[in-house]
């Protein structure tokens, strides 16, 4: 689905963090979406959870450093890492090229359920076309 | 509790100066405490007992002169926001705001919600006679000279945006204080940071009292913003959440970063020889030469307007270390048509660039001529 410049797939869930979340199985990988990146500006520096930390939904897991702006990276769902991004880590410059193939970590599901509060790109456009009519 | 339904009535918070530890376990605090819901936005003044502070990701020891700090009884420490670091003498001030990210009036966008909140500091000092301007994207100027710089840090529902103002800023303290990648301390050093920043007690001829430059700080935010002011206090929960906070805030584990992973820096030093002048760059970038961090550019050039190259220095700040992205920037910033410098040419700095950042592993300077040669022992340019 497409608003202003944005392009948000139909087949990925998306939270409040303007996070993207990609469900693989019994497996998630999630990134930060353009309006993120827009949000945030771009990103110098990225911090992430280690390979087997386990992680719960809605807490802050990482930091994404934007010029003088430090970010969150909050775990869309609850469960364990099973795979670090390390080429974004090392380049964090590529997000800004292809926000939809910089996945952050992979995260196997403790909750599968917890994907059900997640947002379908139809509201996440709902909640962005909000914020850009009070940013206007 | 203060009523905030509005979003228009913001907890002022001030108080006698305080150590860096504990400003920066009140930061923690203040930010968790609004995230959480259970205080109001807050508005706070600091000042510090003289301090450097670094940036979160930042290598202390890469950053200030620790022995002198230790030797002067100058506390160090680390804030939670980033950015480079500084010194915070006695008589500077800064101050915070906490709010929700949904507040009417802040863009949603950190770039927006800079140029906001700059401007409304802008708007508080030029109260004081003075005619300061927003520099994107984080900067406050003075005829191209920093008065005041900003940052800031979000958590879940809440932001913190924090800015700094010179009052009466000690440059050559500054300099001992901090390390740059200069190559000595002399008067040409000095003479140069000196032109970069300035402080209200420069602008005016003195100091107005703190609280007269608090109070047009807030008449600035309170005009541009709408927001009501009203004086308060810590709840007793910061109070104890600051005393729970705190030890943590004072160990060598936040301050020298062992707990939060510092991104190491080098310096290189490059001579370069254009037709109108020697131009000299003095570059910080991260060990991984993935971002400039910042540039100090001088020489016996000649520049108009002179804040040019300030501006230049502005522009190059935070660049991800891509040959394509340095070219473009510097293009784009010579491509104005407002900025001429006799004899040397947007190729000519974009060659100097590129050539600090490819000298920065060993951190050795040289000198290159615009025509492709190198030369050695040229004058000291700085």
């Amino acid at each position: 689905m497409n608003i202003d410049k944005y392009n948000f797939p139909d087949d990925l869930y998306y939270d409040t963090h303007y996070q993207w979340i990609r469900k693989d199985g019994e497996k998630v990988q999630f990134g930060l979406t353009p309006y993120g990146l827009d949000v945030t500006g771009d990103v110098l520096y990225l911090a992430l959870p280690g390979i087997e930390s386990n992680i719960s939904a809605g807490d802050s897991c990482g930091s994404l450093e934007a010029g003088k702006w430090v970010g969150r990276v909050y775990a869309p769902v609850s469960g364990k890492v099973t795979k670090v991004n390390e080429a974004v880590i090392s380049s964090p410059g590529l997000i800004s090229q292809n926000p939809y193939a910089c996945w952050f970590v992979e995260i196997e599901l403790a909750r599968p359920k917890e994907l059900e509060g997640l947002m379908n790109s139809d509201s996440f456009v709902a909640l962005i076309t909000e914020e850009l009519k009070r940013d206007a | 509790m203060l009523d905030v339904a509005s979003g228009k009535k913001l907890r002022v918070l001030d108080s006698p100066p305080r150590t860096a530890a504990e400003h920066m376990a009140l930061d923690q605090v203040i930010v968790n405490a609004h995230s959480r819901g259970i205080i109001p936005n807050t508005f706070r003044f600091l000042q510090f007992k003289p301090c450097a502070l670094v940036g979160l990701h930042q290598n202390v020891f890469l950053e200030v002169n620790v022995p002198y700090c230790q030797e002067k009884g100058i506390d160090i420490n680390r804030r939670i926001t980033g950015g480079g670091s500084l010194y915070w003498g006695p008589l500077e001030l800064g101050w915070e705001l906490y709010a929700a990210k949904n507040t009417p009036g802040i863009p949603r966008r950190v770039e927006g919600m800079y140029r906001v909140l700059c401007e409304a500091m802008v708007a508080g000092l030029n109260r004081l006679g003075m005619r300061a301007a927003y520099r994107p994207v984080n900067d406050i100027e003075i005829n191209g000279r920093k008065i005041s710089g900003t940052g800031g840090t979000e958590l879940e529902g809440s932001f913190v945006f924090q800015c700094s103002l010179l009052v009466d800023f000690d440059v050559d303290e500054m300099l001992r204080v901090l390390r740059f990648p200069i190559e000595k301390i002399s008067d040409k050093a000095i003479s140069s940071m000196r032109g970069r920043v300035t402080s209200i007690s420069e602008q005016l001829g003195t100091a107005p009292p703190l609280d007269t430059i608090k109070q047009e700080i807030l008449n600035g935010l309170a005009e541009t913003l709408g927001y009501e002011m009203v004086l308060g206090k810590l709840t007793s929960q910061e109070e104890s959440m600051l005393a729970e906070t705190l030890p943590y805030f004072q160990s060598d584990d936040w301050v020298y970063g062992k707990s939060c992973g510092v991104v190491n820096t080098v310096d290189s030093t490059v001579n370069y020889k254009a037709p109108g002048g020697l131009i000299r760059v003095q570059m910080r970038l991260d060990e991984d030469a993935r971002v400039i961090k910042y540039v100090v550019i001088s020489g016996d050039f000649f520049a108009y307007p002179t804040r040019a190259v300030n501006d230049l220095e502005t522009v190059l700040k935070n660049t991800p270390v891509c040959g394509n992205q340095i070219s473009e920037r510097i293009r784009a910033f010579f491509a104005t048509g407002d900025v001429h410098i006799l004899g040397v040419t947007a190729e000519d700095f974009i060659a100097v660039m590129l050539l600090a950042v490819e000298r920065s592993s060993n951190g050795q300077g040289s000198i290159r001529d615009g025509q492709g040669g190198y030369y050695e022992n040229c004058a000291d340019g700085l």
